[in-house]
This record gives C-alpha cells, structure tokens and sequence, in this order.
C-alpha cells in the first residue's frame, strides 16, 4: 500500500489558501478546512455552551458561516484560526443566551477548560488532553479569584461589565477593571504559557 | 445637554467593545469615536488581540462522531439554496492569487469528484479555470490536476496550482492565446505531488485563452480553458 496516497493534498495548502479554495466553491476544500479546524472550533464551542448537541450545532454554523464570509477575511488582520473562532465565539454566545439566560458558573467553565474531559459529554466529545489545554488552565489560576472570574464571564459567558456587576455585586467600575486588568494579564500568562519548553 | 463621547468615555468602553459586550447607545457612539481617532482604534485593537489569543488557548475536543460529513453537507445545502455571489467568488479566487508568490498549494491530483471549482469564470480582475487532464496526454500515472488563476492587471499574471502522482518532476507550462498562438511560459517543479506556477503576461498581447502543461516529449498532459 502506498501509504503516501493516504494523505490528502489538500491537507498540505495553507490555511489562508484553503479558506481561498472554501471562497471559490471547492468542496474537497470544505472538507479539508472543516477537518483542519473542527477540533479548535467545536472545543470553544462546547467551552462556551457546555452542550454537546449544541456546540456541535453552533460549530457548524461557525463554518457555514465562515464559507459565506470567507472573502472578509483579511490576512493582515490575523490568523484563519483566529479569525475562525472569533466567528465560533459569538455564535455561541449568541446561543447560550437565548438557550441559558442565567449567566454561567465560571468556576463550571474553569473546570471545563481544564478537566480533560467535559462533564456529561461522551466518549467522542471528551476533550483532547494536551499542552494547550493546560497552558490555559494554569494561567487562569495565577489571576486573583475576582479577576478570573470576571475574565471567564466576559470571555467565555459572553456577560457585559454591568451584568458581571450585578452578578459578582460590585461596582460596574470594579467589574470593568477586573475585566481589562484580567484580560491582559491572562494574555502575557497564555504568551508565557506558550513560549514553556 | 449630553456631553460628547470622546476618548475618556471610549477608554472606560473599549475592552466590551473588544470583546463583543458593549451595546446598545453605547456601542454606536465607540464605534463612531474610532472612526476618528486612531489612538483609541490602537487601544482597542490591543484589547481585542488579547481576546484573540486567549480564546485560541481554548482547549480543543474531539467533536462528535461525523461531525466533519454533517458540517460539510451543512455548507454543501447552504451552498445550494444560496449561491455565493459572483463577486465574491472571484474575491476570494483573488485572495488565493495573491497569495500564490509565497504559498505552496496542493490540489487533488484527480479531476474526480472535484467539480465544485467553476470551469472558468468571466469577470474582471480575475478568470479561474480548472486544470484538467487531456484525452491524449496523460498515463494514468500522470494524472495532472489543478485550478488556474488569470489575473488582468497591467501587466496581467497567471498563478497555477498542480497536483499529481509524480513525487518530484517537472513540467513545461505553455500559454495559448486567442490568435492561437503559443508561447513557453517556464515550468513547474513538482514537490510531494504538488506545485505552484507563476508567470507574467507581456502587456499589450493577445489575450490567454488557455494554459497548458506538457509532459517531457512535449505533448499537452493537461489543460485550463479560460471562459
């Protein structure tokens, strides 16, 4: 067998260049890009909605969705990931507010992000176990409670300051500066994270 | 009289603005503010590639089982009840030949199952043509495939994508014109059973009509016929 034939060319092109093929129509291209990204996507999806059946909803919209703008993006801006999961995050938050008003528990969803394995979720939806996942979690952990929890509210809940303010019961300007304090941090954290041998 | 939101009110804004959760009155007058100042436009893209990379932290998961078939027959039925437009197919064909200088494409190297690319595309800017096998050229160990960009700009450029069973050859490309004429346009060199070609159009020619890759003894393995 010739083992070589097994992988698809269009597994090779680039992800800029496979949301060019996805623009013009190419389905092989589809299936590549959805294969390429389906784990990234699903994964925020179901971070945010704590759903199985729903995330996997939202996360095929997220593609449809990016097959219909895929002229919008714009290379200079950011990454096809980026740009992709930007998508998969507002449509699910869109989502949990019309399916879960109430705001999430951010200590359910900090659980999420680290577990490994989504609490009710099956064999196939069970989170993949890797670096990432933990890069996450561990710099969640090194923020003040009050400032992760806002960060995960805001991130992953999709709540406004002023929700997050009556929520937490405190001062819309604590909540607004915990969020921005927070936020930035976790980015040097995740960048940290990131650059650990 | 309701004081004019400026830079202080759009500080106070801009991390919700970032991330999505400002709204309402609110959200309209930030974003009019940053079409005026780029000071704030730097402060909130700086908030927004903070939301971007810890949401890219975000663990993956393995989706459900066929996940990726249901996905793409989402798109393939939102495909069908409504067409891309026009225009943006041939912008998204632009963005790929734009990219073509610095990206090594592969395409499937089978013509088979794969007809989603237009045959050609008659727009300005850019035609996209499929590259296919000829009746009379190829083996079936040179089954060539791959899709052809024609972009008419002074001067005018071709990008070309191949794909093929050959792990490493090369093949001779060759422009038609519509006066019937032919002229060698260099090679394409196959890597893993793909590569890219680029070639610029002298100005003021005849206009291409195809592009042609031949094999070693110089007949044409496949072509791209542009509408």
């Amino acid at each position: 067998m010739d083992v070589r034939r097994s992988r698809r060319p269009e597994d090779a092109l680039s992800d800029e260049a496979l949301l060019a093929s996805l623009g013009v129509g190419d389905q092989q291209a589809a299936a590549a890009f959805v294969r390429r990204f389906q784990h990234a996507v699903y994964g925020l999806a179901f971070t945010i909605v704590g759903d199985a059946a729903l995330a996997e909803d939202v996360a095929q919209e997220a593609f449809a969705r990016a097959w219909r703008h895929a002229e919008a993006f714009d290379g200079r801006r950011g990454s096809v990931k980026g740009w992709l999961l930007v998508i998969t995050r507002n449509l699910a938050i869109d989502a949990l507010r019309l399916h879960r008003p109430a705001p999430a528990d951010p200590d359910a969803v900090i659980a999420l992000l680290g577990a490994g394995t989504a609490s009710g979720a099956g064999p196939d939806e069970r989170a993949v176990q890797n670096e990432q996942q933990r890069s996450l979690r561990r710099a969640l952990e090194q923020l003040t409670l009050p400032q992760r929890r806002a960060v995960v509210l805001s991130v992953f809940g999709g709540r406004s300051a002023s929700e997050i303010a009556e929520s937490e019961g405190i001062p819309l300007g604590t909540a607004k500066t915990r969020i921005r304090d927070g936020l930035l941090r976790l980015r040097g954290l995740v960048a940290a994270e990131v650059r650990r041998p | 009289m309701t004081p004019a939101y400026g830079c202080t009110e759009l500080h106070e804004d801009a991390v919700e603005l970032a991330l999505g959760i400002l709204g309402g009155r609110s959200r309209a007058e930030a974003l009019a503010h940053l079409d005026r100042c780029p000071d704030c436009r730097a402060l909130v893209n700086e908030y927004a590639d903070a939301v971007d990379v810890v949401v890219s932290a975000t663990p993956t998961a393995r989706p459900p089982r066929g996940f990726a078939r249901r996905a793409v027959r989402r798109l393939a039925r939102a495909s069908a009840r409504a067409p891309r437009p026009r225009r943006a197919r041939v912008l998204a064909a632009a963005a790929l030949v734009a990219l073509g200088l610095t990206l090594v494409v592969e395409l499937p190297s089978s013509p088979h199952g794969t007809p989603q690319v237009p045959a050609a595309l008659s727009a300005p800017g850019v035609h996209v043509a499929r590259l296919a096998p000829t009746a009379s050229g190829p083996t079936s160990s040179e089954q060539l495939g791959g899709v052809v960009f024609v972009h008419n700009t002074a001067p005018a450029w071709v990008f070309m994508t191949v794909s093929g069973d050959e792990d490493s050859s090369r093949y001779a490309c060759q422009l038609v014109r519509a006066d019937g004429t032919t002229v060698s346009a260099g090679s394409v060199a196959m890597h893993h059973g793909a590569g890219t070609w680029r070639w610029d159009v002298p100005a003021g020619a005849s206009p291409i009509t195809a592009v042609n890759v031949l094999g070693k003894d110089g007949a044409v393995l496949a072509r791209a016929t542009l509408g």
